[in-house]
């Protein structure tokens, strides 16, 4: 197996390994599966960008205490 | 950080204004109920930043739906530092009705007084400063869309912000402005915020406020049994609503000068047109006209079937013998734009794929990995991202029609004919944005205020075919058409979304007659002004679209072509498969397995050894849509070569060869075309459906109804055209199916257990 072929199969992995994960790590974050149809159409949109705000918010208040 | 709402009734310009002054890309429509939920945004161009927040409109602080709580709540609730009330200056009187309101809590307000632009160009004139000192918070006039007077409303925004604001009503002075006080006085004394606000939703006998001050409520009903107004009884909500126009028709409409032409002068352009759009009779015969007509542009390989016609030369094909040969026609027919830029783009791939082959096998790059690569990534990916000009440009035509205003032209002429189905012409624009999304369009329903509608609705969203879906339909019509010899593919995907309409019809017909009975909500929905669509808006929306779209399939659907070659090439003891052999492979295995069970619809058992293919295609389209073409386009590839001479056939033209050589006929063809649009969506469809129900239960019975429909569909299409006479069947079935639905209406059938009964047996 020469090099051009696990630079192929790495890359495939990673893709998949890729995807896969930031997949989970969305649902984990309660966000909702994006189906591409674009933000702008979304009524979702504004939430996805607004609850990492929050999240700051809350951050920046525990900060505080 | 200080934060701004823009409260204003539907179809003012708030999101106009809200991208204006965030930068944001909100979708804006030319229709009332674009916004179902707020959203957020920053204006940097203040001493501070400020946060933006997009409200849904409301022409009133009494809600009657899911979003219009969603603004009475925020401006209540999260007590924002200023309300920026979005008046449409065209329609003054009936804007400024929930002015009025919001004076009626603590919070500081200024009125924008928007399309001021168009105001002018009607020869009208208003005088923003004499209504300020009549209204008493400050207004300013504005043009969200051409951007005029916005930095100055957020100056005085800002200024106002600072100072704060009590709440004062206009019905001071009125025939229950003494009960008024009253319960003012009773609210504040139990310390309730904005107390005046709630005094007078008590007063109108609010439902919400009802429940939530019985004690106040009580002395409300006391009064109402001994008052009796001339004209309205006892009913407080019509009065207070009466006093208020009356005031703003004696206080603030002055403001407006009317340039003095008379009612026949008046007559503009929109009401001109719409006495030919929204005719009782040609009405929906135009919008399956202009329907049609976008369909063709996008689609038809024939535009205006000069081909057909043969205005064209047996023999021409344009740019004979050069780079995109075809591109713009051939002898069938010169190439709709949809077309032309499909073919461009399938050039430019094809070209880019063979330079990849070619550049890998003269590497000496083993056989497999160029088979991944080219075949497997490369096949699926470029199959699916050839249809994306089609997709753009069929976004762009129903982007034109909405914000031109004839879309909701449209809903109005479709009530009467939903009415007799149980449906609102209102649930017209959700299932309307559901030719883009599904996602939006489910929550959208949230405008319809009858549970049992929005709820018919959301399931039969889905069979109003989506961008994802298109791809489907116009490779399996590009197959249909090349096995039939016919250049009419924009004919079959018209006729497809069009089925789609009919049982989503169907679908509503029999729901709202069964399980989700109930008094269709009246249709009131204010027409807009015919408008020429905005350049900027446009970009900006397709733009989005593309953005997402590549975003998608450089993720998902690359991830999934990569697996899916993994497991064609792959069998289950783990051994390499070359192309000939990919039979014997693990998704062949699955795809066999499941087989017998499209067996009905066409595409399972009677196909023969490649039949699993179109198995394995629908099922990786639950994940997304896409997937469907891309699996075909990664299959395509490896499996034409065993068909077909020809191996150096790439993208949709080997998908199409494909389609041939399984041998599969054009009834299960269509009706693979018709279980993939009706079955279950993909996920994230599934989880907004799942958010926008109301119990889980009825969520279950959601994808029951999806699998059902896609199934039964697509077995009547898949039988009535391989054998025409089981039409007599299905007609007798379906006899007895309405029958059983009218003695079931009749109370002449129960299905209902009776447990009194089986009570008594036990005991």
């Amino acid at each position: 197996m020469g090099v051009p072929e696990i630079i192929i199969i790495v890359s495939a992995v990673l893709i998949v390994g890729g995807v896969a994960a930031s997949a989970i790590v969305r649902k984990l974050k309660g966000k909702r599966g994006c189906s591409g149809c674009g933000c702008a159409g979304c009524p979702y949109g504004s939430s996805c960008g607004g609850r990492r705000e929050r999240k700051r918010d809350n951050d920046k208040k525990q900060d505080v205490v | 950080m200080k934060k701004f709402a823009l409260a204003g009734n539907p179809n003012s310009g708030k999101t106009t204004l809200f991208n204006s002054l965030t930068g944001s890309t909100a979708h804006v429509g030319n229709w009332p109920g674009v916004t179902v939920d707020k959203r957020e945004g920053i204006y940097k161009k203040l001493k501070e930043p400020v946060a933006i927040i997009d409200l849904p409109g409301i022409y009133s602080l009494s809600p009657y739906t899911p979003e219009e709580v969603i603004s009475r709540n925020y401006i209540l609730d999260e007590k924002p530092d200023c309300v920026v009330n979005i008046v449409d200056a065209t329609n003054l009187e009936r804007n400024l009705y929930l002015t009025t309101q919001l004076l009626e809590i603590d919070v500081p307000v200024i009125v924008a007084l928007n399309m001021i632009d168009e105001v002018q160009k009607a020869g009208d004139k208003i005088d923003a400063q004499k209504l300020e000192q009549k209204i008493g918070v400050p207004v300013v006039a504005i043009s969200a869309l051409k951007g005029d007077g916005i930095d100055q409303l957020m100056k005085r925004a800002y200024e106002c912000s600072k100072v704060g604001r009590n709440a004062r009503t206009v019905l001071e002075g009125g025939a229950l402005s003494h009960l008024i006080r009253d319960c003012r006085i009773a609210l504040e004394g139990a310390g309730v915020e904005n107390a005046l606000f709630h005094a007078v939703k008590l007063v109108e006998q609010d439902e919400i406020e009802t429940k939530q001050h019985p004690q106040a409520a009580e002395t409300v009903q006391k009064f109402k049994e001994t008052f009796d107004d001339e004209t309205f009884g006892s009913d407080f909500e019509a009065i207070v609503a009466d006093s208020r126009y009356k005031y703003i028709s004696q206080n603030y409409s002055n403001a407006l000068i009317r340039s003095g032409k008379s009612g026949k002068e008046k007559l503009t352009r929109s009401d001109k047109a719409d006495r030919i759009l929204t005719h009782r009779i040609w009405g929906i015969p135009i919008f399956l006209v202009i329907l049609f007509a976008v369909f063709h542009l996008t689609f038809s390989e024939d535009l205006f079937y000069l081909g057909s016609m043969g205005a064209l030369g047996k023999d021409w094909v344009s740019l004979q013998g050069m780079w995109g040969e075809g591109v713009f026609g051939s002898a069938e027919g010169i190439a709709s734009p949809g077309v032309i830029l499909f073919n461009l783009l399938d050039c430019i791939t094809s070209s880019i794929s063979g330079a990849i082959s070619s550049a890998m096998n003269n590497g000496g790059v083993a056989q497999w990995a160029t088979g991944l690569v080219v075949d497997g990534v490369l096949g699926g990916l470029f199959s699916v991202l050839s249809f994306l000009p089609q997709i753009l440009l069929l976004f762009m035509f129903f982007s034109l029609l909405e914000d031109s205003g004839y879309m909701a032209r449209v809903a109005f002429i479709l009530d009467r004919l939903f009415r007799r189905f149980g449906l609102s012409g209102r649930a017209f624009m959700p299932m309307i944005m559901g030719f883009g999304c599904s996602v939006p369009a489910m929550a959208n329903t949230r405008t319809l205020a009858d549970e049992n509608e929005r709820l018919a609705t959301i399931r039969v969203i889905p069979f109003f075919s989506c961008g994802a879906k298109l791809p489907i339909l116009t490779a399996i019509a590009g197959g249909i058409a090349q096995m039939t010899g016919t250049g009419n593919a924009d004919i079959i995907t018209y006729s497809m979304y069009l089925l789609g309409i009919i049982v989503a019809i169907c679908a509503v017909l029999l729901m709202r007659s069964t399980t989700m009975r109930g008094e269709v909500s009246p249709f009131i929905m204010e027409l807009p002004s015919y408008r020429i669509p905005q350049a900027h808006s446009l970009v900006m929306l397709l733009w989005d679209k593309m953005k997402h779209f590549i975003k998608k399939a450089f993720t998902i659907i690359l991830a999934s072509t990569i697996l899916i070659w993994f497991v064609s090439h792959f069998s289950f003891s783990w051994e390499y498969l070359s192309d000939e052999k990919m039979n014997e492979s693990i998704l062949a295995g699955i795809g066999k397995l499941m087989q017998p069970l499209f067996t009905p619809v066409g595409f399972g058992s009677q196909l023969g050894e490649w039949g699993w293919v179109f198995v394995v295609a629908a099922i990786t389209g639950l994940i997304a849509k896409e997937n469907v073409i891309a699996t075909f386009g990664t299959l395509a590839t490896c499996i034409t070569g065993t068909f077909v001479a020809d191996e150096t056939l790439g993208g949709v033209d080997s998908v199409a060869q494909m389609i041939s050589a399984t041998g599969i006929g054009v009834p299960a063809l269509i009706a693979f075309i018709a279980f993939n649009m009706l079955t279950i969506p993909c996920f994230a469809a599934v989880a907004t459906a799942r958010a926008e129900m109301p119990s889980k239960k009825k969520f279950n019975y959601t994808l029951l109804f999806w699998v059902a429909s896609s199934y039964i569909v697509s077995s009547m299409i898949y039988l009535i055209g391989q054998w025409w006479w089981t039409v007599f069947i299905w007609a007798g079935l379906w006899a007895a199916a309405i029958t059983v639905v009218v003695l079931y209406n009749k109370g002449k059938i129960n299905f209902r257990i009776k447990k009194n009964k089986i009570t008594d047996k036990r005991s």
